[in-house]
Parts: C-alpha cells; structure tokens; sequence
C-alpha cells in the first residue's frame, strides 16, 4: 500500500471509522437479506427435492406443494401406475395445510399422510423417537418442537382427532409452517377424503430418464400434472418466494445505496480536504495516476475493512436472530460471500469515481499561493 | 562559486493567460539562464509575473512561446505526460507555506519523494539530508509538531530528496522570523556552492539579498535592468524608487511601497530613521 495512502487513511481515524461502518452497515444489510432469502429458499423446496422421488403427479393446474389443491383417486391412479414400465416404484401421498392446537394453542402444520410400506414421502431423517408413526400416532418436525414446545409423548388434536407424538425429525420446516407425518390411513381418516390423495410420487427404473417420461405420463393421463422433483422445488419455491424477491431486491439496491452514499461522501470529502497535499504531490512530480492510485488504495482498503466486519456481523448476528426469531432462517453460502464481496469492490470503486475526477482538475500551480 | 553549466535557459519565453481584450501578458520575451551552484533572486511588485516565471521554469506551466531548458531538456518540447518527471528528477522545489504533508513524518515527507523507491536506500538518504539539515532529533515528528523554521528545513531537504540541478524557492523566508529566514538562506547559499545546484528565489525580502549571487527585477513580464531601488523605512521591502511614493526628513528621501507606509513615516518620521539607522 502506498505510504500516502496508509497515513491518510489511518490518520484521520473517526472518519475512516464512519466509513467502514457505513460499508460494514451496508454489507450486512445486504449479505444478511441475502443469506435470510437463501435459509427460505432452502426450507421451501428442501423437502420436495429431497423426497426419494423423480416425478410428483399431482392434478393439473396445481402450482406447489405447500398450497396444493391436487385431488387424483388413489384406486385408478394406482393401477394406471402399475402398468407403466418405466416406473419402479410409486407412493400416494397426502398435504394439506390445516391447524391443530396442542393445550389450546393453534398450531398451522403441514399435515403429511404417507404410506410407510414404500415410506416415500414421509419423514426425511428421524431426529428422536419412532421411525414411523400408527394409527393415531404423528411424528412432528423438530422445527415446530422448538417453536411450539411439543414434545414426544405430547398431544396434539386436529380435526376432532387427538395425535400422539412419538418422534421428531427434520428437514420439514417450510419457514411459516412445519410438517407433521401420519400415516395415509390416517390422514384420509382426519380428511374425510377416503379413496383420494394429492400426490403420486414415482421412482423410475431409469432416473435419468425423468425429463423424458414426465411428458409420456402426461400425455396418457390427460388432467394430470407430471413434474420432476428438481421442477417441482422450484416451483414451489417461485410460488412462496416469488412475491418476496421484488421487495428484497428493493431492499438490497438500498442497502448498496447507503454503502455508497456513506463511503463515496467519506471518501469525497477526505479527498477534498487534501486537495491541497495532492495538488503538492503533483507540483514536487507525481502523477495523475499515482494519485488515482491513492484514492482507489484508502477506498479498496476501506472497502474490504467494511466488508469483513459487515460478514463478521452477518455470522454472528445470524444465529442469535434465528435463536430469537424462529422464522429467520439464515443460510449463509460462501458463493454469497464472494458475491457480496463483489458488490463492496463495485462500491468502493464507484466510491472513488468522483474524487478522482476531481483530483485530475486539481492545477499544482495553485500550491504557490500562501 | 557558480560553474559554467547552465541549468536553466529561459529564452525569449512570453506566457499570456485569456484571450482577445481579455489577455494579460505575464511574461513578455523574458531571456534567463542560471549557473550551477548560483543563487539568483528574482524581486519586483506584486503581479510583476514572479510566479509565472517560477512556474514555467518548474515545468508546471507551459509558455506561450520561447524555449525553456531545463538541465539541458528542452521541456517545451515534451509531452504533458513527460513533465511531472522532469519536476521530479531535476528541480526541488520550497514553498511560502512549506507545503509538507500533513500526515507524514519528517522522514516520511523526504522520503515520499524518492525516484529512489527501495525503501531501505530512500529512507537513508532522507534521513542524511534531514542530519545535514540539523533535524536528526525530528525525523518523526509531524509537521504540526515542527517551528516554521524546522519546517523550511524539512521541504529544503525534501527539494534535495532527488539530488536535482535546480532549486526554485517561492517566499522562502515570508513564513519565518528575521533570524530562520536568515538561516534558512545561507543553508540555501550553502547547498548551491556545497552541490553545485542553481537556486533561483523569487521574494519580496530584500534582506535575503547579501547572500545571492545576483539580484533581478521583475516587472510587467520583463526584467529591468536600470531599475534603482531603495528600501522602504517602514516595511522594509524593496522598492522601485521611480514609482515608489516618496518623502523628504533631514533633508533626504525615503521611498515607500504604499501610501500606508509613506501615512506612518509621515506620522513619526524620526522612529523609522532611527531604527534604519541603529
């Protein structure tokens, strides 16, 4: 680093205080959003793309599987499965949102129904208690245990129906609401829809093959929706986030406009009140460039101070705000990181821009003045 | 004494700022050339063109026309992009208001300089020049933490940084008292006989004059060589007696640099006298 530039920098302390915060301010706002937005889209479409499916069948027209309005008749659906060759194996599975109450407190799940034989679909990885849950008997995601204090040996009612908890598992969290497995018996019980289900989900003897049969099942089943897991997440995913992406974004370009604002204003008027020492270093023989050099230096310096704290804020603020705020789920990505810092770089060279102008207009003549 | 090489050649350099009625012509066909080990002091009036001259022959100003040389570089010649080095290299410069860094050290702000940029041999040098200079107990003060006079010093070393043949000081002595600026010049006289390097000063103070080689006026762009000058009882400065506003006391004339001068003289002539005269 250029000696003119080090003493500048780190001589006028308070000032390069505020503008590493305000670049630290500005890169946690912005690498905390983003690490909020990829810890939602990790719990949305987790569990459907980590589902031992290829291909979800669902009614046409539905648009994800937290929402799902699919209805398919289990008996037809079932036979006309079967005498596909391409399919190894295929599961029903029942979702649908509703609320139970554990000691009168309403609680909104996922309530997921799942034919423990094939077992696809039901709980992704058993956390405590028991693998699969019997009549009358739910296994809940540890999320909600953690939220809503249920614990197993508890129990919790929906739809005039008293479930027992007798296991924890995890990777059913979908941020607003959390999954809850029973059985298929059971769900088509506690929703009265006996012979119907709202998904099939299908093992291919060729799971290559996915993007070729989804259009074949389609086409011989007319009315129903074939889509490959990977599809299905992220749709589900659009459909949950989607909304959300504008304001993010909104928020993000602000977050980079107060880390500009602050360390373009810092960086500018450092750079004026030295106006006369560059105009000096010009007269006694430095270049334009040499100059340039020392802005962009205290800028890129600047830049990567606020940069670390702000990343540094991010980690450490992330899990105690989860701890605090169940629903934020912060999933920090080092590809995030890099981008972010990314983003700093363009901020602190933008930062610069203008000093720099300024700096190429500064006349060294005007040192002779007293 | 000075020897014959010339390191720097004004010749026939005029420097005219604005355009049309607007012109201003600062420095009209000037002739100029300085030895090695010389010290030449420039003196005039206010907008005489003493700070063009100054900063034509630093390179920082392009003439209008004529050629200026610099050790031996025609650097009108140059491109824009050529000239900070030739200020770097081959001219030191002092200013009024010692123009130091604010942020660096003594040492820093000689060595900072440097074309010399391995740090071990930069560093050395700057703190042999500031040694030369008496400032071996304040390589790392601040310049806030420096007098007036250990500033000079510090931009004296610092316009040596570069070993350069030409020294230009602007009001070497206006930011120090009788005795720095005094100091401060026969250090200047020094160098240029000690180094061999030309030192051309442009200032109003006329008691820097004993220890230049040569004394020129400036004025209106040229300099002017049958020019009589006398020095002024208040003030002290050097005056041109033909234009100077002037008073009789005992039966001789004093001459003034303005009528605010000539009002004090008038209003106590016997102190002025007395004082000129002790």
């Amino acid at each position: 680093m250029l000696l003119v530039a080090r003493k500048n920098l780190f001589s006028e302390r308070t000032r390069l205080a505020i503008s590493v915060g305000g670049i630290a301010l500005s890169v946690f706002m912005i690498s905390l959003l983003l690490s909020l937005f990829r810890g939602w889209n990790e719990k949305v479409g987790g569990f459907v793309e980590e589902v031992q499916a290829d291909i979800w069948i669902a009614r046409d027209g539905t648009t994800d599987f937290l929402s799902a309005a699919s209805i398919l008749p289990l008996e037809e659906g079932s036979q006309g499965l079967s005498a596909i060759d391409a399919v190894d194996r295929f599961s029903p599975l029942i979702v649908r949102p509703m609320s139970v109450t554990k000691d009168g407190k309403k609680i909104d799940v996922q309530l997921v129904g799942y034919d423990p034989e094939p077992g696809i679909g039901g709980p992704l990885r058993i956390e405590e208690g028991k693998d699969v849950p019997g009549p009358g008997e739910v296994i809940v995601d540890e999320a909600l245990s953690r939220r809503y204090g249920v614990e197993v040996g508890d129990t919790i009612s929906g739809r005039a129906f008293d479930l027992k908890v007798v296991g924890k598992s995890s990777g059913g969290d979908f941020v607003a609401m959390q999954a809850i497995f029973v059985t298929l018996d059971q769900a088509q019980t506690m929703l009265q829809q006996e012979g119907f289900v709202t998904f099939f989900l299908l093992q291919l003897k060729d799971p290559d093959r996915r993007d070729q049969v989804a259009p074949i099942l389609e086409a011989l089943q007319p009315g129903v929706l074939a889509i490959t897991s990977d599809d299905f997440a992220a749709a589900t995913r659009e459909r949950i986030l989607g909304p959300v992406i504008p304001i993010l974004t909104v928020i993000l370009v602000l977050a980079f406009i107060v880390g500009l604002a602050v360390s373009g204003l810092t960086i500018y008027t450092a750079t004026v009140e030295k106006a006369r020492e560059y105009g000096i270093l010009k007269a006694v023989g430095f270049t334009n460039r040499y100059l340039y050099r020392v802005v962009f230096e205290q800028s890129l310096v600047t830049g990567v101070l606020g940069f670390l704290l702000g990343v540094g804020l991010t980690l450490l603020a992330g899990p105690f705000a989860q701890d605090l705020v169940p629903q934020f789920v912060v999933f920090v990505r080092w590809q995030d990181v890099l981008g972010v810092a990314g983003v700093t770089l363009l901020m602190v060279l933008l930062a610069a821009y203008v000093p720099v102008r300024r700096l190429a207009a500064i006349d060294p003549v005007a040192v002779f003045k007293a | 004494m000075p020897d014959s090489r010339v390191t720097l050649r004004l010749q026939n350099v005029t420097k005219v700022y604005g355009v049309g009625d607007a012109a201003v012509t600062a420095l009209d066909s000037v002739d100029f050339s300085a030895q090695g080990g010389e010290v030449v002091m420039i003196m005039g009036p206010s907008g005489a063109g003493k700070t063009t001259f100054l900063t034509i022959a630093g390179a920082l100003l392009r003439p209008t026309s004529g050629t200026v040389e610099i050790a031996g570089t025609d650097i009108t010649r140059l491109q824009e992009n050529d000239l900070p080095a030739v200020r770097r290299e081959k001219v030191g410069f002092i200013f009024q208001s010692f123009n130091l860094l604010e942020s660096l050290t003594a040492l820093e702000n000689v060595r900072l300089v440097m074309t010399d940029t391995t740090t071990r041999s930069a560093t050395n040098r700057a703190r042999e020049l500031l040694n030369m200079l008496g400032l071996s107990h304040r390589l790392k003060s601040l310049p806030n933490q420096l007098s007036g006079g250990e500033k000079q010093r510090v931009a004296i070393a610092r316009a040596l940084a570069n070993n350069p043949d030409l020294i230009l000081a602007d009001e070497p002595t206006a930011n120090l008292d009788s005795a720095r600026g005094q100091e401060v010049m026969h250090l200047l006289r020094q160098i240029a006989l000690d180094l061999g390097q030309s030192v051309v000063i442009v200032s109003h103070d006329h008691r820097i004059r004993e220890v230049t080689h040569r004394v020129l006026w400036l004025e209106d762009g040229r300099f002017r060589a049958d020019v009589i000058t006398a020095r002024d009882p208040v003030c002290g400065q050097l005056v041109e007696v033909e234009a100077a506003p002037t008073a009789s006391f005992n039966g001789r004339s004093y001459y003034f640099c303005a009528e605010q001068c000539l009002k004090l003289f008038e209003a106590g002539p016997q102190r002025y006298v007395e004082a000129n005269e002790g």
